[in-house]
């Protein structure tokens, strides 16, 4: 099992009654609710936390992208991975994973290949490429990119990224988006013929599941409404490639969950409630109006996602709406309690999802620093030690930089 | 009211266009705006004088090409193509909204293929002050886009608007359809439905009515002043007391207006 570290980076001071007196915490949500000698606080404090988790052995650290919005404050992920890129080098064997950069949205597309290329190089092959195509709020609302061409610009932008790491001459790409004359990255990737990519997204169709296995890609399920919501997906993703003659590998699988650690169970609500109320109740006030344009997901999608109650994030939060801790556990939304509780519930969810690589966020809402790092080094300490050897009798690790599969193979021998 | 014929129509090797056509007499062709082609009453009510085609946009209700056509030129070269293959040389448009857009622009760039040309509510223009609504925004909220749409909730059309059918898998497709048509208009109008109408206006030449509601709340009424001055000679009828929709809410008023029009310009051949 692999644990990858992600904190979205929220803006933890939300006003009192924003759900209530302001429509939505992304696209219109006011810049003069952001307070800047705050905001220099928050970003350090959560380069800490990377760092921390860095330093206990993570397998990885995740950053991610997002535009206008009140909970995730990477619209550069690219930069946030920067400045972890020299200590990812200098430790034991983590990794760089940025799920990702939203292709459609990069211009020229080959920004993504040059920048990866530079974080690759400077960690010594140890970044895995997300290419995510990014929520509609991101994409159509934030950077004005059309509904109908957002998914034909994502695949265009990656069939030239990945013709530019892997061919050797200086080519053209005459494309329905992109010209370019001349296409040459520099610098190349450190690892051969490029860095593992990971498709980070939610309830994906069959169709991406498809060529998702077809490219031997890792699937990524960035939902955040847990790992029983999640079930529903999984349950397909793994049918799906077994009807299609792929192998059941969890490796090739993430998803992200959200983890409260402390001593007991209980201490566990005292001290993490409040945050976790925070996240999906202001972090995740999302305007309808900007939920979901039409066009973002196929009609195909959409008339699926209506007769499911499990069909779109926008379900997710309509279970999650009103249930109290204890119900939080139960369905699946948090993992929560004692390290032991947490393993328990991590072991039992990975073994339902069948999936070999957990995100874990850990830093939820308006989290105090400290009771961040404390997550953290429980996780790392308490936690993952348990549940690292969960796969490794069944299957090899696979989708992971060099330095993890080599870590793997002397741990099992 | 009876249905009208839904007939296929080649256009190109490659793609075919799907058009409500009904009616007898003087050809007039109606262009629908982002939420879809829908056969309504004021159509009906023109099809009893005029024989009316109202072509769905590629990608929605059938009409292929969506993926063919690149960006706005192709739409516009295309739908010249449509007349071709309808016969239609020269002919009267009216525009909705979206469709209005298009109206104008076709009847600015080729001026000769449209001779009477009636712009409803139509978008195109782009004022800075009053910034036309960002109507997509509003899809995943159906109460507030009727309050937009209508500024009479209860009328009638307003409930034939917001009625969606009692079958679940006929709901879903409705629902669908709807979501289609506005992603396929949405390629010419997001994010902002400006695409330089204004630096080719000066080109037009058909006769043109300006219809609007006085209270539309996505287009405000600014826009129907803001054609009237770039198009010479045309005239701007305002329908009191409407929105968005201003022939599904005073259909009677605007029937007549429209008719009026079309029977005292020049009939196109």
């Amino acid at each position: 099992m692999k644990f990858i570290f992600m904190n979205l980076m929220p803006y933890r001071d939300l006003p009192e009654n924003f759900e209530k007196d302001y429509e939505s915490v992304y696209i219109s949500i006011p810049r003069t609710l952001y307070d800047p000698v705050k905001g220099h606080e928050m970003y350090n404090d959560y380069i800490d936390q990377y760092e921390l988790a860095i330093d206990l052995g993570f397998d990885a650290v995740g950053v991610n992208e997002h535009h206008s919005n009140g909970y995730g404050l990477m619209p550069s992920p690219n930069i946030i991975a920067g400045t972890l890129a020299r200590k990812v080098k200098d430790s034991e064997k983590t990794c760089l994973l940025i799920l990702g950069n939203s292709l459609a949205l990069y211009n020229p597309p080959i920004r993504v290949a040059e920048e990866f290329g530079m974080l690759d190089v400077i960690t010594g092959g140890r970044l895995i490429a997300g290419f995510p195509v990014g929520t509609s709020m991101d994409t159509n609302y934030a950077y004005g990119v059309s509904p109908a061409e957002l998914r034909p610009r994502y695949y265009e932008a990656h069939d030239l990224i990945k013709k530019a790491w892997t061919e050797d001459e200086v080519f053209h790409f005459n494309g329905k988006f992109n010209q370019l004359r001349y296409v040459n990255v520099w610098p190349r990737t450190h690892q051969s013929p490029h860095p593992q990519i990971w498709i980070p997204g939610g309830g994906a169709s069959l169709e991406t599941w498809d060529w998702v296995a077809e490219n031997d890609y890792n699937y990524s399920y960035l939902s955040f409404y847990g790992h029983k919501f999640a079930q529903d997906k999984f349950d397909k993703f793994w049918a799906r490639r077994l009807e299609k003659g792929y192998d059941m590998n969890p490796y090739k699988a993430s998803f992200v969950q959200l983890i409260c650690i402390s001593e007991t169970d209980a201490k566990a609500q005292e001290e993490y409630e409040e945050h976790i109320n925070y996240f999906f109740e202001k972090s995740f006030h999302v305007s309808p109006r900007y939920a979901e344009a039409p066009g973002y997901r196929s009609p195909r999608s959409v008339a699926a996602g209506m007769r499911s109650q499990y069909g779109s994030e926008g379900a997710g939060a309509q279970l999650r709406k009103g249930l109290n801790w204890q119900q939080l556990i139960d369905q699946g939304f948090i993992i929560a309690g004692s390290p032991e509780s947490v393993r328990e519930q991590l072991r039992e969810a990975s073994k339902k999802l069948h999936v070999g690589n957990i995100i874990a966020l850990l830093n939820h809402g308006s989290m105090p620093h400290h009771l961040a790092c404390k997550n953290i080094e429980l996780m790392a300490k308490e936690v993952m030690p348990h549940l690292r050897d969960m796969w490794d009798d069944q299957w090899p690790v696979t989708n992971w930089p060099e330095v993890q599969l080599k870590a793997n193979k002397e741990s099992v021998k | 009211m009876s249905s009208p014929k839904i007939e296929t129509v080649k256009v190109r090797d490659n793609i075919t266009a799907k058009v409500l056509i009904k009616g007898e007499g003087q050809p007039v062709v109606f262009l629908h705006g982002a939420g879809g082609n829908v056969w309504d009453p004021y159509l009906e009510e023109l099809s009893k004088q005029y024989k009316v085609y109202a072509p769905f946009i590629p990608g929605h209700g059938g009409s292929t090409g969506n993926t063919e056509l690149q960006g706005w030129w192709d739409l516009v070269l295309y739908y010249y193509e449509l007349f071709d293959a309808l016969g239609l040389e020269t002919v009267d448009v009216i525009g909705h909204s979206f469709g209005g857009m298009l109206a104008a622009e076709l009847a600015s760039t080729d001026p000769k293929r449209v001779k009477n040309l009636i712009l409803i509510a139509a978008v195109g223009l782009w004022i800075d002050e009053t910034p036309v609504t960002d109507v997509f925004s509003y899809v995943n909220t159906p109460d507030v886009l009727l309050e937009k749409m209508f500024v009479d909730l209860d009328c009638d059309a307003a409930k034939a608007f917001s009625t969606l059918p009692e079958n679940e898998e006929q709901r879903i497709e409705a629902i669908v359809e709807n979501l289609i048509a506005l992603a396929e208009a949405g390629r010419y109008m997001w994010p902002i439905p400006d695409k330089g109408l204004d630096r080719r206006i000066h080109r037009l030449t058909a006769n043109t009515c300006i219809i609007w509601g006085d209270k539309d709340a996505l287009v405000p009424v600014d826009y129907a002043y803001e054609f009237y001055k770039k198009i010479p000679g045309s005239k701007v009828e305002i329908i009191e007391n409407t929105s968005h929709y201003p022939q599904a809410e005073k259909l009677e008023d605007v029937v007549n207006k429209t008719v009026e029009f079309l029977s005292t310009s020049p009939v196109a051949k």
